[in-house]
């Protein structure tokens, strides 16, 4: 993202000048330009609209973000007592202090340091704000790596002078730190000293650790200044049958051992005010939402569009600049006083109020993956995975049969990668760059489906001839493997696109009214040179259709819309097709390798593909490869030396069984046909207008 | 990823599965990847689901694969992580000393493991943090004392500073190899087999145990 300085700001293409022109954003070109790479100064509105957080009329989207705003405010007023790094936190912080400058100390040791951004721990964050802050939020466009750490070039300084509401500015610490540098230190030591006393008799050696070089004179008065009022006391014991107070003390305490360790290397989400603005969306939601309250990876999904809406400009200001009107920023514009002392709140902004109803509309898609009671239900996360073992099966009968003979159950993998929408996997660029491509999907999460499959297929090749432990390191650790997202992006498209083709004609559009946005993804996949030819309605694939790949196929794309609607529960639909799903699910599956798609059937994209991944291909742990061959991976004649650890791999196999117990619903899909399913298989509408 | 020594650990004479379990952010991750790979990571995020790592060490001649899965702490995870337990010969139960309601939650662990795990199976609590000495919450004493109590060894680690963790490792992994050596002479006994229920401590054929490591740079 360029600089959000009017004068700096890239000039918006055709297509969004007429998409924001028009009296309503056009939600199917919408997703066609998103899903192929929404720019960063655009995933605000964008996100916004595709989840349903704004109306599609433009001219209502600063009234709504007021509104929202106000909304958020309150919600904050009646449940936010106390700021959330008080004392209790800041001990914390000191204690992490401390373990860093001993590894700072330790560096020499030789061990893999973790990135620079490690220096930077919450406490001191607002340190290196005055480089950063003026820095990363306009650092670059969607292709530049976000600034890892603290290791931030300065910035334009035009950036400071950028209006308000488009957040730049609106970091308070970037305040504090622009105008009051050497504040932040006497902050930090205060918080310490007051984190020391806090949080008992024992502590204030703490202060006095020679690697902790923190004046200490400001001390007392920050110190006596700071309520500190819900630094949470230890639950007493056997605190699971806790009082009303106890929870919301261990839902702050919950929100926060994990917020700080969000995204530990950005620096921006170190930074004390992030910290306490992601603290609060993260409590607030959990407050108001309490048959959920806080479950371990809502921090992961709520940092993305954190980030977001954070660093790029409301949605009302990019509409007016379509428009080339005035924008009026919104809301108060912290940028002084912000986090400056630890008995100050950090301000509510509208970019936090927007990012509180964008994560709040995502939850209301993804929340039963989160909730306990319905892991094994249709909506839950085993079934889920299930049906993730039962499209992988599909598609790539070689590399399950595979993984199935290691005892590689992808519940292993699958769950970080389902429950986070994919945001633990990968850098945040690429994290956004993914998103954009779910969002987009009409049937959302479809498209999560087939980047999970892509993503196994991408590194077929390396699982083929990987033993249990290998192969298991190799999918937890998948941001390691460098693969290229926008492989992944291609190969989900051209699995679904596969899908679709061989399948649609078949049994999804009988009887099953399809959604008119149904191929706005294929078709935006098309456009962006991702997949073969355009609108995925009109290729029959019926080269190789035999009865039974035919019936096996049909039900992929049923699958699609299926995992759509699972994801999306609350949409009370109209529940048909579940017999056809149902018998879909159980047809056999294609001999062939299915993926093997002729090359004829996907002319187009070859030249389209090459000519828009050369710079990534050499990011690529493979070479990208063109459509026709992409699919058709010579089944490696090595595939027979897989079994390296024979019997010992077996044993492995047998010790991570899937157990029996744990689930109703929780077969091993490599195992077993996955159980019988519910009717899922209505697409989702749109993402309906608030 | 790949744990040390990657070019030799398709060769083993027993494989180990152990579980590390207690509440979110007393330091499990940072426990494992330290044994496993001597690393400290302060950005370490919580564990989703479970995550898998191995290491393979030698005890009396013997190379052992330990293979170590690492739970989520949170609540909501408990009924996934449940099936970990399964064929688990070794659990290191951890708290954070300078946190108490960490060491409270002990004895609730303690219940899961015993209701999930075989009965048989080492259990090891592990005070972590031990660096944090000056916000030490829980005194060695105390959790001496539960652990006496329990049955249970105990030692106190600093996933930081490496201190402790590769005893802890060392200790469990002898203990159980201790056991099934023990059940090895006594075969035959009915009872010895449950230690190693399932097969989780495999002894390789010689021929297998030579198997080379697959080709192709598949592990880094």
């Amino acid at each position: 993202m360029a600089s959000h300085d009017a004068a700096g700001e890239p000039p918006l293409s055709s297509h969004w000048l007429e998409l924001l022109r028009a009296e309503r954003v056009a939600l199917p070109k919408l997703r066609r330009l998103v899903a192929a790479g929404c720019s960063e100064d655009k995933r605000p509105l964008a996100w916004a609209v595709l989840l349903g957080v704004l109306d599609t009329d433009p001219s209502t989207w600063d009234a709504a973000v007021k509104r929202k705003l106000e909304n958020y405010q309150s919600f904050v007023a009646e449940t936010v007592t106390a700021p959330f790094m008080d004392a209790k936190a800041l001990g914390a912080a000191v204690g992490t202090l401390l373990h860093q400058a001993i590894k700072l100390e330790d560096a020499s040791v030789g061990k893999k340091a973790p990135s620079a951004g490690t220096g930077t721990a919450v406490g001191d964050a607002d340190d290196d704000d005055d480089a950063d802050d003026t820095g990363d939020g306009a650092g670059g466009d969607g292709a530049t790596p976000l600034p890892e750490g603290g290791a931030v070039s300065p910035a334009s300084p035009a950036a400071a002078t950028s209006p308000p509401g488009d957040s730049l500015g609106d970091d308070p610490a970037s305040a504090a730190a622009a105008s009051a540098a050497p504040a932040a230190a006497p902050e930090d030591s205060a918080s310490g000293a007051t984190a020391a006393r806090d949080s008992g008799s024992q502590q204030v050696p703490a202060l006095t650790h020679p690697l902790m070089d923190l004046p200490s004179a400001p001390v007392a008065a920050a110190a006596a200044a700071s309520p500190t009022p819900s630094g949470p006391a230890a639950p007493s014991p056997g605190g699971r049958a806790a009082s009303a107070a106890e929870d919301v003390d261990i839902l702050r305490d919950d929100v926060r051992k994990d917020v700080v360790r969000t995204h530990g290397s950005l620096s921006f989400f170190q930074r004390r005010a992030s910290v306490e603005r992601m603290c609060r969306l993260l409590y607030v939601y959990g407050r108001l939402n309490s048959g959920i309250k806080y479950v371990q990876g809502m921090n992961e999904l709520m940092a993305p569009i954190f980030w977001v809406c954070c660093n790029s400009p409301l949605p009302g200001a990019v509409a007016a600049r379509a428009r080339g009107e005035e924008w009026t920023p919104i809301g108060p514009c912290p940028r002084r006083g912000d986090g400056e002392s630890p008995s100050e709140a950090v301000e509510v902004t509208a970019q936090e109020a927007l990012a509180f109803f964008i994560f709040s509309n995502l939850m209301l898609e993804t929340m039963d993956l989160y909730t306990k009671r319905l892991d094994n239900s249709k909506a839950g996360i085993n079934t889920i995975i299930v049906k993730f073992g039962t499209t992988l099966r599909r598609a790539d009968p070689k590399l399950h049969a595979h993984l199935h003979e290691l005892g590689i159950d992808p519940r292993f993998f699958g769950y970080r990668w389902f429950t986070t929408l994919l945001a633990r996997e990968f850098e945040l660029p690429d994290t956004l760059r993914l998103w954009d491509t779910l969002l987009a999907d009409p049937k959302r999460f479809g498209q999560l489906f087939y980047s999970c499959v892509a993503m196994v297929y991408c590194l077929r090749k390396k699982l083929l001839a990987c033993d249990f432990s290998r192969t298991l390191m190799t999918l937890q650790e998948y941001g390691e493997q460098m693969v290229d997202v926008e492989r992944i992006i291609d190969t989900a498209a051209k699995i679904r696109v596969w899908d679709t083709r061989e399948g649609s004609g078949v049994t999804l559009v009988k009887g099953v009214p399809t959604h008119p946005d149904d191929d706005a993804i294929v078709a935006a996949l098309g456009e962006a040179g991702v997949v073969p030819g355009t609108g995925g309605s009109g290729g029959t694939g019926t080269r190789r259709s035999s009865a039974a790949s035919t019936s096996s196929t049909s039900s992929l794309s049923l699958l699609g819309a299926a995992t759509g609607r699972m994801f999306g529960l609350a949409r009370g639909l109209a529940q048909t097709g579940a017999r056809r799903l149902s018998a879909a699910l159980s047809a056999p599956v294609p001999a062939a390798a299915v993926l093997a798609q002729p090359a004829d059937q996907a002319p187009a994209a070859a030249p389209a593909q090459a000519a828009s991944s050369p710079a990534r291909a050499s990011r690529s742990s493979r070479p990208a490869r063109g459509p026709g061959t992409m699919v058709v991976t010579p089944i490696d004649e090595g595939a027979g030396d897989d079994d390296e650890e024979g019997t010992g791999e077996s044993a492995e196999d047998a010790l991570c069984a899937t157990p029996s117990e744990d689930a109703g619903g929780a077969h091993n899909p490599f195992a077993t046909p996955p159980p019988s399913p519910s009717p899922l298989d209505q697409p989702s509408p749109a993402a309906p207008p608030s | 990823m790949a744990a040390a020594s990657s070019s030799v650990d398709d060769a083993y004479d027993y494989l180990f599965k152990l579980v590390l379990i207690g509440d979110s952010g007393v330091g499990k991750t940072n426990l494992l990847s330290q044994f496993a790979r001597s690393e400290f990571n302060l950005a370490s995020k919580a564990t989703i689901g479970v995550e898998f790592a191995w290491k393979n060490v030698t005890i009396e001649g013997d190379v052992i694969k330990a293979q170590i899965w690492d739970t989520a702490g949170q609540e909501r995870y408990r009924a996934i992580t449940n099936a970990y337990y399964r064929g688990a010969v070794g659990a290191l139960l951890v708290y954070d000393i300078a946190k108490r309601v960490t060491f409270d939650h002990v004895e609730a662990w303690l219940k899961e493991v015993r209701e999930h795990a075989d009965s048989k199976i080492v259990v090891m609590l592990v005070g972590n943090k031990s660096d944090l000495s000056q916000l030490r919450q829980v005194s060695t004493d105390e959790a001496q004392e539960l652990a006496k109590r329990e049955g249970l060894a105990f030692i106190e680690t600093s996933a930081l500073t490496k201190s402790g963790v590769d005893t802890t490792f060392s200790r469990i992994l002898e203990e159980i190899h201790r056991i099934v050596k023990e059940q090895e002479l006594d075969r035959g006994d009915d009872d010895a087999a449950a230690v190693v229920a399932d097969g989780e401590a495999v002894v390789v054929d010689d021929d297998k145990a030579d198997a080379k490591a697959p080709s192709g740079g598949c592990c880094k």
